[in-house]
This record gives structure tokens, C-alpha cells and sequence, in this order.
């Protein structure tokens, strides 16, 4: 089964997918079920796990991945909802099409909140992104090795598309620790968008839209919603590589690859990532998120968003990482 | 009535301020996701780095000079210098009597082939019938690569013989080299496997279960819905699992399922 990359973490998401779609997942259980906290946690430990030399080969045209084609999408999306799917609620539109082209909840909440969308609104976007994150980590990996993808493209790709860092986590484990490599980090610089694009959205609501008496929109809105645990992530990783640097390649081997990673970090973050693909599993019900298939409007809109979303991600991912630094693709 | 009707409408608006504030350090999930993690970074710093292997610094640097003299003397990667390679890369923090403890502690579940439960369980019996089977595997590749190993010496002599001049023999002895690698990988896997012994990880998989519950702690307790009874509980699973740990080696199905039984009696006084 392993040889079909049927390894922990799906076994981890289908357990859990078992237990919440038979007997429910218990209450008691559900104080458990931190699917983010796991993740970030696991996240920073990653980040000692990779030397800061190879972040930034990432980074390069990890950036182009993320930082262009996030916002093209979204406002791509945006315009497209309400110049041809015509969706009466502008808010709406803005709540979906962020959510669909940042990073899911978090970035659902802050778009929302800037450009003051109703409780009911963000809860339709928040399920649209449960049900295609829950689809999307499962089908983009087993499409990947189908077609026979290489895994760097393909942890690009879905780093790029997948809407919850959890997830992406779970589809580039599905592929190899190399893809897991390429995904988290795309899906990290994502991330650090969410406050950008919340302020962003802020300004053009003000500006172009409905301007709340009082309203005040502040740069600080940038640096509130970034996603901290990132910083955590970078400085494991620049720490151990001056270590590294300082021990020289031998010792460290033997003493921080062979010691402090293996020995520990790395077990307890396989561990971490499992609590998180279980927490996937049990918080993901598909009677619940059966609703949302209804159609309409709102679900045409996403669909169309996310399709584009992927074609453009992966072209992207495709020129960067193989027409324009394929240099750096070979160093990963 | 037009003020009331405004003031429903705001009751249903998404109003998520975002602020910042000292707090945040030991009350934000991601600041905590950032003491836990540089706690285990730093945890496996101080358990790891004075437990390097007690000749590392000789081992390198002969490693290093051997690998140094062998790329001068020859134009292909020799037996010797793959061999250096080997002594580096065969020093590790982690086969510290320590380090061997916390991996098999901390290890998931295992691989298994015919019974799920071997997954978790096995025993003395079953552990012997793996390691015979693993043995002549492990005793084939030996084999293999000793005679692999032999015929790559005698090619690089050749080569050596004529001071690595002739393109021919300097080719052969690579490819040679390159076989001897491929058998030698096998042989180790093969070996690795020669030391199946029985296990049970019931006890240790429970106490890492205990021990994320409590790493976890802060965010779960926001819920309020954990009962003090289990603090009591935790101390002594810890303990529990670690005296299992040591006594793994023995584990039969009788002990098996006098884990299975002591744990369901002390696990009673906290259901609710």
C-alpha cells in the first residue's frame, strides 16, 4: 500500500473521515480536534528540517506562484462575479473569491470582516472551502502520480490551490518529503498574504464600495493578521543552518541531522502532522457539507474561481520552476 | 426604528478586529505552536549534542584525508573512498544507548504483511520465525556483496597497476565499484532487518497519546471540558509505558493481555 502512497497520512484522514461520517465524531472529542494548532506546530519543527539556503531556492519562484497568481485570481474571481455570474451580493463575492484563492478560513475571516460581509455569507464560503479542500487533497496527488507529474511541480501546484495549510501538508506527504518541502513552503508565503489582502480589500471597500461612517483603515491590519507561526518556521530554519554552517557538514550530520532531527523533531512532527490528518478526517462530515452542493450561483462562482486557480497555478509552477529557474528546481 | 433595523443588520456583519497585543505572545495559537516547537528543538539539542559518537573527530578527519588522497590518486570514486564515506555518514547521535531509547519509545506503529496486529504487537515466536527469514535474505546479500566487493578490489588493482592510465581498466573498475555499491546497499538493508525482536507498543503508543494531550494542553482546556481526575491518571501512564518499554524484549500474548487488562481496570475510575 505504501508503494501506492496510501501511507500515515491517508490512513490518518480515512480513519477519521470513518469514525465522522458513521457513529459522528464524539463531543469529547472534539476539544482535540486543532487541526491548525497540530499543523503549525509541525510546521516550525519542519523548519529546522530545512536549511534556510533551500527555503529561499524555493522562495524564488515560490513567490511568483504564490504572490501572482493569489491576487490575479482574486480579483480575477471577483470581477467575474459580478460581471457574468452576477451575484447580488458583493460581499459575497469578495468572501468566496478570497477564500477560494488565499488560504481557506483564515483568509474567509479577514476578507469578510474587511469588507463587512454577513455571518451567513462567510459561512457559505467557509463550507465551499471544506468541501473542495477535503476533494483537492485527495484527488491533486492521486492525479499527480496518474499523469505522472514531477512531485516538485505537483507540491508547487497544490501549495498554490489547496486552500488549508493542513491539507496541503497531508497532499504533499501523499507524493514525498520533497513535495511536502515545495508545498508547505508555497502554501507558507500564501499565508503571509491573508493580512495583505485583507487590507487591500479594506481600502477598495472604503474607496469604490461603502465606506462605514468611522471606518478606519490601517496598514497594522497587514501585520495583525500575518501568520506568526511562519516567523517561528523561518527562524528554526535559519538558527539550525548558522548551527550547521558552524558545526560544518560532518558533525552536524552526525549530531543535528542524525541527532536533534531524527533523533526527536522529526518524530514528534510525523506525529503532529498525523494528529492534524486525523483532526482533517473527523472535522470533515459529508452530510454537512452536502448542502453546499446544492448549486447556484455562489457555487458556480467557486467552481469557476478554483478551476482557474488551478490552471493558472500550475502553469505558473510550470514556467517558474522549469522554464525559468530550472537551476533551482534541480537543487531542491 | 430605522436606528434598530441598522443595528440587527450590524448583529449579523462579520466585525473581526484585528489587533495586536503584548498577550498575544503566550495567548496566540501561533506564538504557541512556536514555544512548543523551539521547546523540542531545544530539547533535542541538549539530549543529542554531548552524545556524539566518542570518536567523531578522529573518525572525520581520517574520513576526510582518505577521501582527500583517494579523488588525487584516482580518477574514479575507489572502494576506499566509498568506504570513508560509509565511516562519516555511519556516525550518528541517534545510536546513542539514549537516542536507541527514545526512537523505540516514541516509534509508530510497525509494518505489517499477514497480521494487522503485528502492527502494534509481536511476539517472541513470531519475532524468531521474522529474524530466520530475515537472516537468509540478510545471509544471501552478504554473500553477494563480499563477492562483489572482491571482484571490485581486483579490478581497482588492475587499474591501480597501470597508475589509472588506461581509460579501459579505469572504466571497468568503476562500473565494478558501482555493483559492489548496489550489493552493498542490499546487505545492509538486509541486515537491518536481521534484528527483529518482539514488541509491544501498546504501552508507549498510549503514553505518547498522554504526552500530546498535555503538550497540546492550553488550547484543549479552552474548552473546559477536560475533568482534573485525568491529571492524576497521566504521572502514572507515563510511568506505566516506560516500565513496559523495558520489558518489550520478553512480551508474550500472556503479557499482551495483561497490558490490555491492568489498563482497562485503571482506566475505569476516569470514565464519567
Amino acid at each position: 500500500m505504501k508503494n501506492y502512497g496510501i501511507g500515515y497520512a491517508a490512513w490518518a484522514i480515512l480513519f477519521g473521515l470513518i469514525i465522522s461520517n458513521t457513529v459522528g465524531t464524539p463531543k469529547w472529542v472534539m476539544p482535540a480536534v486543532q487541526t491548525e494548532y497540530y499543523i503549525k506546530t509541525g510546521l516550525v519543527l519542519l523548519g529546522a528540517e530545512i536549511l534556510f539556503g533551500k527555503i529561499l531556492l524555493i522562495g524564488v519562484p515560490g513567490i511568483f506562484v504564490a504572490w501572482v497568481v493569489t491576487p490575479t485570481v482574486l480579483i480575477s474571481t471577483y470581477i467575474f462575479g459580478q460581471k457574468v455570474v452576477k451575484i447580488p451580493s458583493k460581499t459575497l463575492n469578495m468572501t468566496i473569491s478570497a477564500d477560494m484563492s488565499v488560504c481557506g478560513v483564515s483568509a474567509a475571516i479577514a476578507t469578510a470582516a474587511a469588507c463587512r460581509a454577513k455571518k451567513e455569507e462567510l459561512t457559505l464560503a467557509v463550507g465551499f472551502s471544506l468541501v473542495f479542500t477535503s476533494i483537492m487533497m485527495i484527488a491533486m496527488p492521486a492525479v499527480i502520480k496518474l499523469v505522472g507529474m514531477p512531485y516538485i511541480l505537483g507540491g508547487a501546484w497544490m501549495g498554490g490551490t489547496i486552500d488549508s495549510t493542513g491539507a496541503v501538508a497531508a497532499a504533499g506527504a501523499f507524493l514525498s518529503q520533497r513535495a511536502l518541502y515545495v508545498a508547505a513552503t508555497i502554501k507558507m508565503i500564501q499565508n503571509v498574504l491573508i493580512g495583505v489582502i485583507a487590507f487591500g480589500v479594506a481600502v477598495y471597500w472604503c474607496a469604490r464600495v461603502e465606506c462605514v461612517p468611522g471606518q478606519k483603515v490601517r496598514a497594522m491590519e497587514i501585520w495583525h493578521r500575518f501568520p506568526k507561526f511562519v516567523l517561528g518556521f523561518i527562524t528554526a530554519s535559519v538558527v539550525f543552518s548558522v548551527v550547521y554552517e558552524y558545526l560544518g557538514s560532518d558533525v552536524s550530520h552526525a549530531l543535528i541531522d542524525h541527532g536533534a532531527i531524527r533523533g526527536l523533531s522529526k518524530i514528534f512532527r510525523g506525529w503532529f502532522f498525523c494528529l492534524a490528518f486525523v483532526s482533517i478526517g473527523l472535522a470533515t462530515n459529508f452530510r454537512e457539507l452536502k448542502k453546499y452542493f446544492k448549486g447556484g450561483k455562489p457555487f458556480i462562482l467557486y467552481v469557476c474561481g478554483q478551476s482557474f486557480n488551478l490552471m493558472l497555478t500550475l502553469l505558473m509552477a510550470y514556467i517558474m520552476f522549469y522554464l525559468v529557474f530550472p537551476e533551482i528546481t534541480a537543487r531542491i | 426604528m430605522e436606528d434598530k433595523k441598522r443595528e440587527d443588520q450590524n448583529a449579523d456583519v462579520i466585525t473581526c478586529e484585528a489587533k495586536s497585543s503584548f498577550s498575544d505572545f503566550w495567548k496566540l495559537e501561533d506564538y504557541w505552536a512556536i514555544w512548543l516547537g523551539f521547546l523540542l528543538l531545544i530539547i533535542g539539542i541538549v539530549i543529542y549534542f554531548p552524545r556524539g559518537p566518542a570518536d567523531m573527530q578522529e573518525t572525520i578527519a581520517n574520513a576526510n584525508a582518505t577521501l582527500e588522497a583517494e579523488s588525487q590518486r584516482a580518477p574514479f570514486k575507489t572502494i576506499a573512498w566509498y568506504q570513508a564515506v560509509d565511516a562519516k555518514t555511519g556516525l550518528k547521535a541517534t545510536s546513542s544507548q539514549l537516542g536507541k531509547k527514545i526512537k523505540n519509545f516514541l516509534s509508530k506503529p510497525k509494518k505489517w504483511s499477514a497480521n494487522p496486529l503485528n502492527a502494534l504487537f509481536i511476539n517472541e515466536e513470531a519475532a524468531e520465525a521474522v529474524q530466520a527469514k530475515a537472516m537468509v535474505k540478510y545471509e544471501a546479500a552478504r554473500k553477494k556483496g563480499a563477492a562483489a566487493l572482491e571482484k571490485a578490489k581486483a579490478a581497482e588493482d588492475a587499474a591501480s597497476a597501470a597508475g589509472f592510465n588506461d581509460e579501459t581498466l579505469n572504466a571497468e573498475a568503476s562500473n565494478v565499484i558501482d555493483a559492489w555499491r548496489a550489493a552493498h546497499t542490499k546487505a545492509s538493508k538486509a541486515e537491518s532487518k536481521i534484528d527483529a525482536h518482539s514488541y509491544n507498543l501498546i504501552p508507549s503508543l498510549i503514553c505518547i497519546m498522554i504526552a500530546l494531550a498535555v503538550f497540546f494542553w492550553d488550547r484543549m482546556e479552552d474548552y473546559g471540558q477536560f475533568d482534573d481526575k485525568i491529571h492524576g491518571g497521566l504521572c502514572f501512564y507515563l510511568f506505566y509505558g516506560y516500565s513496559g518499554l523495558h520489558r518489550r524484549r520478553q512480551c508474550n500474548d500472556e503479557k499482551l493481555r495483561y497490558w490490555i487488562r491492568c489498563m482497562g481496570h485503571s482506566l475505569r475510575p476516569y470514565y464519567k
